[in-house]
This record gives structure tokens, sequence and C-alpha cells, in this order.
């Protein structure tokens, strides 16, 4: 039942976003009653345009106001390499590494038999298509090292293989700055089993 | 399942408390916390505190990670079988050691294997977990009458309770068929250790026991395993 109060529909809204309770929606929605109005009013903007204008991209699925997205257009970018990632957030990330000038691929998740999402309600149709044309050479499975996102490189390299398109994966093991000593095991033990020449 | 503002909510598959929820506090905010600690399929010794139904994880250590799930695609989808299959088995709260070890015997042998996980492995796993969790069907004789298992016409009776004899799977419309040496392997390999190699019985064979098995064993449980799908989807490619 919606409530009446705007106050309490208010923090009702705010709660329902992933990573914030009540109490931490208490405290935003005051925090934004106690500001000036025309912050709420670029919130309030904010989110109608999100939610009026942003969609996938129908290259690489991500979410964009465009189509294609900007990353999709920019030409300094080689259309010979494609960087699969589970979510957007992830190509975001992966964008801050200024080595790798290809293209990106979102999945919009990771293969997860458990919670019942398999292939189909991943973006890995609209991959396939991509590949096609066969401009691309390379795939890079960027998903995340966890059990589903291995289980869904696995599946991807299946796919993509007889295809005839270079399929990597990305390294894994020991952080960067972190300390050996506090590592975990399944992270120690990766690092040895993809350790590589050196020096 | 993400909970509240940094939490996550575990099901956990305990030696001594069956199976269990508890609250892992700042498991989503904190990247050193329980980093690389909470993910599926791993054997993990926690600390929790709190009463049963308000369980809060205080502390994992990492004991076996099996690794070898994440190298194979058939692995990783016959451990998320095991996995739902054992969990959906054991009630909440009640201690259940025979699924428990199945569990760790079972995703050991998928994480060590060389190859897909055989048919038999899989079979074998369902038949131990129905009796472990005192559900094994019928296979010395016919579940309805207590008659011989011999002859043309065979089947196998998920509201039968297992192997039925001709008589009763031409009764029994739901009755999935099986041969005498369908019975005969089934029986086998609920009575061998897991894991242990026997003779090949061929594709048509492994077919009909696992379309009876699983029959059998989705009755019991009340719905199909949502991992089971996926899992079939890979073994046939």
């Amino acid at each position: 039942m919606a409530e009446a109060d705007p106050i309490r529909r208010l923090i009702h809204q705010l709660s329902r976003l992933p990573g914030v309770g009540e109490k931490t929606a208490t405290r935003l929605a005051f925090h934004l009653l106690r500001a000036d109005r025309a912050i709420c009013l670029d919130l309030a903007r904010a989110l109608e345009e999100v939610s009026a204008q942003v969609g996938l991209c129908g290259r690489c699925a991500n979410l964009a106001a465009i189509d294609p997205c900007p990353t999709c257009r920019d030409e300094r970018r080689t259309d010979d390499t494609i960087c699969v990632v589970e979510r957007p957030q992830d190509q975001w990330a992966l964008e801050r590494a200024p080595e790798y000038r290809g293209r990106f691929h979102v999945l919009h998740g990771a293969l997860d038999p458990l919670s019942g999402i398999g292939p189909e309600q991943l973006q890995i149709a609209s991959l396939l298509h991509r590949l096609a044309p066969a401009a691309v050479r390379e795939v890079i499975l960027a998903t995340n090292p966890t059990v589903e996102g291995e289980a869904t490189a696995l599946y991807l390299a299946r796919l993509l293989k007889p295809l005839g398109v270079k399929v990597t994966r990305i390294a894994q093991g020991v952080a960067l700055g972190s300390e050996i000593e506090y590592a975990d095991q399944g992270t120690l033990s990766r690092a040895l089993a993809h350790r590589h020449d050196f020096g | 399942m993400d909970y509240g503002e940094a939490d996550r909510i575990l099901t956990l598959l305990t030696r001594e408390m069956g199976r269990i929820s508890a609250r892992a506090p700042g498991a989503r905010r904190s990247q050193k916390r329980f980093a690389g600690r909470l993910d599926r399929f791993a054997l993990v010794a926690v600390r929790l505190s709190g009463p049963p139904h308000r369980l809060t994880l205080l502390e994992a250590e990492l004991e076996e990670p099996f690794l070898g799930l994440r190298d194979r695609l058939e692995s990783s989808a016959a451990a998320a079988y095991v996995v739902e299959v054992s969990a959906a088995l054991s009630p909440e709260g009640e201690a259940q050691p025979r699924i428990f070890g199945l569990v760790l015997e079972a995703l050991a042998h998928l994480a060590e294997a060389d190859g897909p996980p055989s048919p038999d492995l899989l079979r074998a796993f369902e038949l131990k977990a129905l009796d472990a969790a005192g559900l094994m069907p019928a296979l010395d004789a016919c579940a309805a009458c207590g008659g011989p298992l011999a002859g043309e016409g065979i089947g196998f009776s998920p509201a039968g309770g297992g192997a039925v004899c001709p008589d009763h799977a031409a009764a029994d419309p739901a009755a999935s068929p099986l041969s005498p040496a369908d019975v005969h392997h089934l029986r086998a390999l609920a009575r061998a250790p897991l894991g242990e190699p026997r003779a090949d019985v061929g594709r048509a064979a492994h077919r009909r026991q696992a379309s009876a098995l699983r029959t059998f064993l989705d009755a019991q449980l009340g719905r199909r395993p949502r991992s089971a799908a996926f899992l079939e989807q890979v073994m046939e490619t």
C-alpha cells in the first residue's frame, strides 16, 4: 500500500535500493529535506531522465542513453577484441585500465543454476551475433572469479572456440599491493596454478 | 541473498546442524572480512553466534575450495545439482551427517575428475541421497506387491515407491520403463562406494536410468531442482 505521507513514501522508496536499509533511507531522506530545494529537484530530474532515456545498447548490451552507446561509437577503439563482463559496472571498472582499447559486451549476470539463471537469461545470443561478421579475433572473458563467473566463462569458451575466435580469460591471483600472508587458500592455489615465466 | 546495508544471508549445509541460514555481517561491503571464503561449493569452518533462528557468522575459514569444480563446466553444473538436491532433502536445523558426508564425497569426485562426471556417479549420488533422507526407492522386489522384478515391462514408479513388477507398471501410467538389468545396475550403484568404476551399460540404459530416477526424485522433492535443466543441457553438449 502506498504511503500517504510524502516523507514516509520517500523513505520507503529509498529503502528499496540495494544496500540501503531503513536507517540509511531515513538519513538520506532527511538530508534531502534539509538540503537546497534545487538538489532535490535535480535528483528527481536525473531519476526521471534515467528511467526515460537509458536502455540497452543494441551492440554491446551496456546501459546507455544513446544507441549505439558512446563506447561502441568510439572510433579510437578497435573492433577485433571484445571483453565480456557480467555487469555494466564491471565495464566501467575495466575502462579505467587504459591498456585495453577494444570493445565490450555486457552479459547482465552470470550462469547460476541454483537460482534458475541459465544462458537464455543472459546476453549471450547478442554476443554470438556480434561475432558473425568475423571481424573479431579475440574474446576476453572478464567474468568474476566466482563459481558462477567461472561457469559462465567455461560455457562461453565452449560456444566461442568452434567459431575460430581466440578466447582468453583474465588473469587470477594475488592482488597488487596485498600481502601473501593474508591471501586465502583459493586465491593462492589459483596464483600458483597460473604462474608464468618471469625475468 | 543480499540483506540490509551490507550483509548477506547464507544457506549453509552443516555437519552438526543440517541446513541452516546465517547472516554474514559486512560480507558485501568489506573486501577483507570473508573474502574468498563464502563462495559456493566450498568446505568452510565457521563460527556462529545467536539463537538457531537468528544465527550470525562470526568467522569463516576455508578448508577445501574444491577448485577443480571451476575448471570444467559439467563438474560445476553437477556440483550445483548435488548441492541443491542435498539442501532440499535436508530439513532446516536437523543434523543430516550422512547427507553432509555424501555432499563432500560427491564434490571431491567432481573436482578431481579428469573428464565430465559419469552418469553412474550422478545416479549413485541420487540413490544415496534418497537413502540418507529415508526415501530409498525399492530395488530388490516390486514396491507394490513384493513380487520379483523380472521380465519385460518392469517400471519405476514415483507414487509406488520404486521399481515395480510388469503388472503394477502397466497399471501406473507415471511409471518409467526399466529393464531388469537397469534395476540390477541401480541396486549395485546404491550399495557400492560413491564413484566406484563400473562396466559401461551404454547410452540408452543411462538415459532410462536417469529419467526414472530423476522422475522419482522430483516427486519426492515436490519440484524439479532448478539446476537439473542446466546440468542436462551441458551433459548433452
